[in-house]
């Protein structure tokens, strides 16, 4: 694969069309327009596609919903929240954003989900699925799962960290980028690029 | 890039309609619609669901989904001759040097949505964190992986309702990658008060049992379930002498980019999946024999769905939504499309669409509407979802 761009989330940014998107789809979304800056894709729309990676996707969303669900009963939630606790909405937020009509999907792995991500994407680039792909790792903090972090047992994930943020790159068929073994922490991955 | 065909050598299912690939097609050829009212938790919503009678009790402290998953997987595996039936789920001994890896589609499984352990959080009295214990080693895939000591790769699907057709098409990119030599892709979803709520108040859930494509249909019903297939590299499967189910010959996807919640009206990206689909199995849309349609039964969805097969495929190209018998099981409905195709090629059969009596005007396009017999050697299996995914794989008869 070749680098064609890479940027980080800035959780200010204001961009248009994504108003009521929730932090985690906004974090993608920056991340993802900064990747894609200086590349139109209108002439090829379908051509450039979009795999999200994350840990446990939009949480905070997920337990905005659940404060609904006590709140407000079962017949009281919002369907803005519903819809956006879905770990897929970045990714749509995403091909709406920069007009990508090609191929999407979204990966989570308590093991190395960008590692996982970025093998996909080889794949298709090889296979001529896709000519460009943008890659989205993100992620993001609650307090709960905080919590949940430091009291858990299973396997170890107590000794891990969860980085926060998104990151994302365009990728184009090529050979100057190795997949690597693993991927301890994919910001500091992404920036050393 | 490896060639090689894939090959489909095990199966597993289970659903409203049974608990085994014998039952689910005992049930279809009997037309039998398990519909029920929600049981299994607290929810004041009143709508008919499909629930999955199963019983077992030496899992209970995991989650449902993971629970369905395990029934499903396990058929698949022992059909595939991967594990033997009688004994631990581990690899049999002459296989493990096979690269196998597992993909599964979810939507349940994917979040921490325990309402008792986030109502004991909010009120800063959490008296256990188990939920959380399931909920990380109800990360289908990994979980899997762990218990039959294959070497992977493991990762979910999270691209909500097509997420059980896309794991097959992560599955396939795998084994044409190298990285695999067998893959067991699928997926699994448990009726869960979360998605209840939440599609309730999308005001897309029906009252009464669900009829797609019907010109009187007015939404979905929710259900719950699980499905793997075995896909298999060529060589394997020959070196093996593994009998096969079917090829799996193509799969693709495409994003509408168009809204969060409802397809492009057009339905042009569905077209852009199936085109992509027919191409890479170097087919054209006349040699579709029957689709397996996503007919989740919303108006949006069967009309997208049904204009775009009306204008792509013969008369003669038959359609079928399971969706009337199983419920929309959410990240497991592609999987149980796929088994569903595949078992269909394999009977030569394909059951009526439940809930079917009036054409609608505005698609013009009538599903099958009584059990038949027919010849067919390619079905296409589509899946739509949330945030405008198409999806779309092509079976062939073994």
């Amino acid at each position: 694969m070749n680098l064609l761009g890479k940027g980080f989330a800035d959780q200010n940014t204001k961009i248009k069309g994504i108003r009521r998107a929730d932090m985690f789809t906004k974090m993608a979304v920056s991340a993802s327009n900064k990747a894609c800056s200086g590349f139109e894709f209108n002439n090829e729309a379908m051509e450039i596609s979009i795999i999200v990676a994350t840990l446990f996707g939009p949480h905070v969303t997920t337990f905005k919903f659940l404060d609904n669900l006590l709140d407000y009963s079962d017949s009281g939630v919002s369907p803005t929240l519903f819809s956006h606790s879905v770990h897929n909405a970045a990714a749509s937020y995403i091909a709406v954003s920069l007009g990508i009509r090609g191929q999407s999907l979204t990966i989570t792995s308590f093991n190395d989900p960008l590692k996982q991500a970025l093998i996909l994407a080889d794949a298709w680039l090889e296979f001529d699925q896709t000519k460009k792909i943008v890659v989205c790792y993100v992620d993001e903090e609650s307090d709960p799962l905080v919590s949940a972090h430091e009291h858990c047992t299973f396997p170890s994930y107590a000794e891990k960290m969860i980085p926060i943020g998104a990151a994302s790159i365009l990728l184009e068929k090529g050979s100057t980028m190795e997949i690597p073994e693993s991927i301890l922490n994919p910001f500091t991955y992404i920036e050393e690029l | 890039m490896n060639d090689e065909k894939i090959f489909i050598t095990g199966m597993g299912i289970i659903s409203a309609l049974g608990n085994s690939l014998d039952e689910t097609f005992q049930a279809l050829k009997a037309n039998k619609i398990n519909d029920s009212k929600i049981d299994s938790f607290e929810c004041e919503i009143d709508k008919p669901v499909f629930k999955a009678n199963f019983l077992n009790k030496t899992l209970n402290s995991e989650m449902r989904t993971k629970q369905l998953a395990d029934i499903a997987f396990k058929q698949a595996l022992v059909q595939a001759e991967i594990i033997d039936p009688d004994k631990s789920g581990f690899c049999r001994p002459d296989l493990k040097n096979l690269r196998i890896g597992i993909c599964c589609g979810t939507t349940v499984a994917s979040q921490l949505n325990d309402i008792e352990f986030y109502r004991q959080f909010r009120a800063g009295r959490v008296k256990s964190y188990d939920a959380v214990e399931h909920y990380l080693s109800g990360n289908i895939s990994q979980a899997l992986l762990l218990e039959h000591n294959f070497s992977g790769p493991g990762i979910n699907v999270v691209n909500a309702c097509s997420s059980g057709t896309d794991a097959i098409g992560v599955a396939m990119a795998w084994i044409k990658k190298g990285i695999c030599d067998i893959v067991i892709a699928g997926g699994a979803d448990e009726l869960n008060r979360v998605p209840v709520a939440g599609f309730n108040s999308l005001g897309i859930l029906s009252d009464s049992v669900c009829k797609p494509f019907d010109k009187n249909r007015d939404g979905l019903n929710l259900g719950e379930g699980a499905a793997f297939v075995v896909l298999e590299k060529e060589s394997i499967a020959l070196a093996r002498k593994i009998s096969t189910l079917a090829e799996c010959c193509s799969y693709a996807t495409a994003a509408d980019g168009y809204h969060l919640t409802a397809p492009r009206p057009d339905g042009q990206g569905l077209k852009t999946a199936i085109k992509k689909a027919l191409l890479n199995a170097d087919l054209s849309a006349k040699d579709i024999d029957f689709i397996n349609a996503h007919g989740t039964a919303t108006k949006n969805n069967d009309q997208v769905e049904g204009l775009v097969f009306k204008n792509m495929f013969a008369q003669k190209t038959e359609v079928f939504s399971i969706k009337g018998y199983t419920g929309h099981t959410l990240g497991a409905a592609g999987a149980i499309d796929a088994v569903m195709t595949i078992l269909s090629l394999e009977k030569q059969w394909l059951p009526m669409n439940a809930g079917f009596s009036n054409e609608d005007p505005d698609i013009a396009l009538s599903p099958v509407t009584e059990n038949i017999n027919f010849k067919a050697e390619y079905a296409l299996s589509t899946s739509l979802a949330f945030g405008g995914k198409n999806s779309a794989v092509i079976f062939r008869r073994a």
